[in-house]
């Protein structure tokens, strides 16, 4: 966890963006979830920038999923976008790029997320 | 593993391929390689079995492609009871009727088939019932925990996300990543025993020390107070005794008299060793001082024994905090009496949580100290008999916990004294929270 660090940006008064930078693994897990769900607490919906990602493990694709099945369970929505070329291919190694909702820019997922 | 492990029957979804040309196979065992090895790694630094418990979770719906897991350590007699130490993206409702209606089952089989294994092939241990609540909650597979042939836990994760089951590599993986986690549970509660054992030995230690001393103190000036007058009385008597030695009736009279007094000597004494046992001297030297560093290192020092007892204890921090007025010793008195009352009073499986707040209140500026928890709470007309010497909540729960029931009295004592306060709020069902405020620097 040497260099993580997350930056919480409120893109709108619904919706919040979480970028996150540095390795997201076991170390990081937990602060991600945490740091997420007080976004869902406050009434908002959450935009995952993860282009900042250098390197993502199997606890962090772990927390992500955790992340998403939680925010399924609120009114609120999750989505990711600007995913790091390393984060993206362990995420499709695991065919998880069918089941995730990715967008290409912070803009495009705060627009799904406040449609929806 | 001598078990061999499930196969998945004809009727079920067909697993993923493990062909050789399936392009993917090979970066996904090695995925699965970089998985457990990074198990591996956090593994030797984690001495928190909740932390332990998350590494594993997330490690594991990481590997499969799950975004539901859950866990569950045995304790108790023989681990007769089943408690959830966390579950993530199940209902924690759900993941709860699971552990009442039928963890039990699930426990019996997996100790005599200590392998992973799919939730249908559990159906011919479960009732109908039982089994469609297992897949309405979405579990598709458990799993046990065990070191050493010791069943401690067990484990579900739920479906694949992208629609695959599990396969015999899955399967194969997961009980090479509870192998090791195993080991590194054992490990962690035989450390957090020793860890507790010892603190509670120095704990006793220092407390012998204290009580050595104030009674050394204290048997100084009842020797002062109390056995010079009574040395005067049995002084006398033993002159009258010697020289009216031929007035037999007054002989006999002063001779009672002699012998009471001795006796009354030996009560007074036994009074006296009670009320030093039980009174407690209350010095205390303030000071201006920083609360973050006394907080931490009290919260490491008492993790891994609360962590024992199966009740998450978590420490969080409230931002910047402006310095405090108290006496270190005195307040580590304090904290120590509020997290045992709340291991207590609460069952395993519960959390603790310890706060720091700022508050102003009457024009005073107040550091606060929460101690809370999610047990079973106080019922409001017996809260405030909660700091009466001697009290508890109710009879039942004395015989139940033991003690005499003057450790929060104690702490309000010793909270007054440090001219702050000692408040307790709670709901029933919902749990509760000390509050120790202490004067602001």
């Amino acid at each position: 966890m040497s260099d993580f660090r997350l930056e919480v940006v409120p893109a709108s008064p619904r919706t919040d963006v979480v970028r996150v930078h540095g390795h997201l693994d076991a170390r990081s897990a937990t602060t991600l979830l945490s740091q997420c769900r007080m976004v869902a607490q406050e009434g908002k919906h959450l935009v995952l920038n993860l282009a900042g990602v250098a390197f993502i493990s199997s606890s962090g694709i772990g927390a992500l999923l955790a992340l998403v099945e939680e925010h399924n369970q609120t009114p609120y929505q999750v989505r990711l976008t600007e995913v790091s070329p390393a984060a993206d291919s362990v995420i499709r190694l695991l065919n998880l790029d069918q089941i995730l909702a990715i967008d290409a820019t912070e803009e495009a997922s705060r627009q799904a997320v406040e449609a929806a | 593993m001598s078990e061999p492990l499930r196969r998945i029957p004809a009727d079920e979804p067909a697993p993923e391929s493990g062909s050789g040309s399936d392009p993917g196979l090979a970066a996904r065992r090695e995925h699965s390689l970089r998985s457990l090895l990074e198990l591996s790694r956090e593994l030797k630094v984690s001495l928190d079995l909740y932390e332990t418990a998350d590494l594993l979770l997330f490690n594991l719906m990481g590997q499969f492609g799950t975004a539901r897991s859950a866990m569950w350590l045995f304790t108790g007699d023989k681990g007769a009871r089943s408690v959830m130490v966390r579950c993530h993206g199940f209902k924690p409702q759900a993941v709860s009727a699971v552990t009442d209606i039928c963890a039990d089952a699930v426990r019996r089989r997996l100790a005599r088939e200590p392998s992973p294994m799919l939730s249908w092939a559990l159906k011919p241990d479960l009732g109908t019932a039982e089994f469609e609540l297992i897949r309405q909650v979405g579990i598709a597979l458990f799993a046990p925990l065990s070191a050493h042939g010791e069943l401690l836990g067990l484990l579900a994760l739920g479906a694949r996300v992208n629609g695959t089951s599990y396969t015999d590599d899955n399967l194969q993986t997961l009980e090479t990543a509870l192998g090791m986690v195993g080991m590194s549970l054992q490990n962690t509660r035989l450390y957090n025993r020793l860890f507790e054992n010892n603190r509670q030995l120095r704990l006793s230690h220092d407390r012998l020390l204290e009580h050595t001393r104030l009674k050394s103190e204290f048997l100084s000036n009842v020797n002062h107070e109390l056995r010079t007058p009574l040395a005067v009385i049995i002084g006398t008597l033993e002159c009258i005794v010697d020289h009216r030695s031929t007035d037999e009736d007054l002989k006999g009279l002063v001779q009672g008299g002699l012998k009471k007094s001795h006796d009354l000597r030996g009560m007074i004494e036994n009074l006296l060793i009670l009320a030093d046992a039980t009174e407690g001297r209350l010095e205390v030297q303030i000071e201006a001082g920083t609360l973050g560093p006394v907080l931490e290192a009290f919260h490491a020092e008492r993790l891994a024994g609360v962590s024992e007892t199966l009740r998450e204890f978590r420490f969080e921090p409230g931002g910047d905090l402006p310095g405090a007025r108290f006496d270190r010793k005195r307040l580590l008195q304090i904290l120590n009496e509020l997290v045992d009352n709340a291991v207590k009073f609460t069952p395993s499986g519960a959390r603790l949580v310890l706060r720091t707040s700022r508050l102003e209140e009457n024009d005073r500026r107040w550091v606060g100290i929460e101690v809370s928890d999610n047990g079973p709470g106080i019922p409001a007309d017996r809260l405030e008999n909660l700091f009466r010497s001697f009290e508890q909540v109710d009879g039942s729960s004395t015989r139940r916990v033991g003690g005499l029931g003057v450790g929060l009295a104690f702490a309000r004592q010793l909270a007054e004294r440090m001219n702050g306060e000692l408040r307790v709020r709670s709901d029933v069902g919902a749990g509760s929270t000390f509050t120790l405020l202490l004067p602001a620097a």
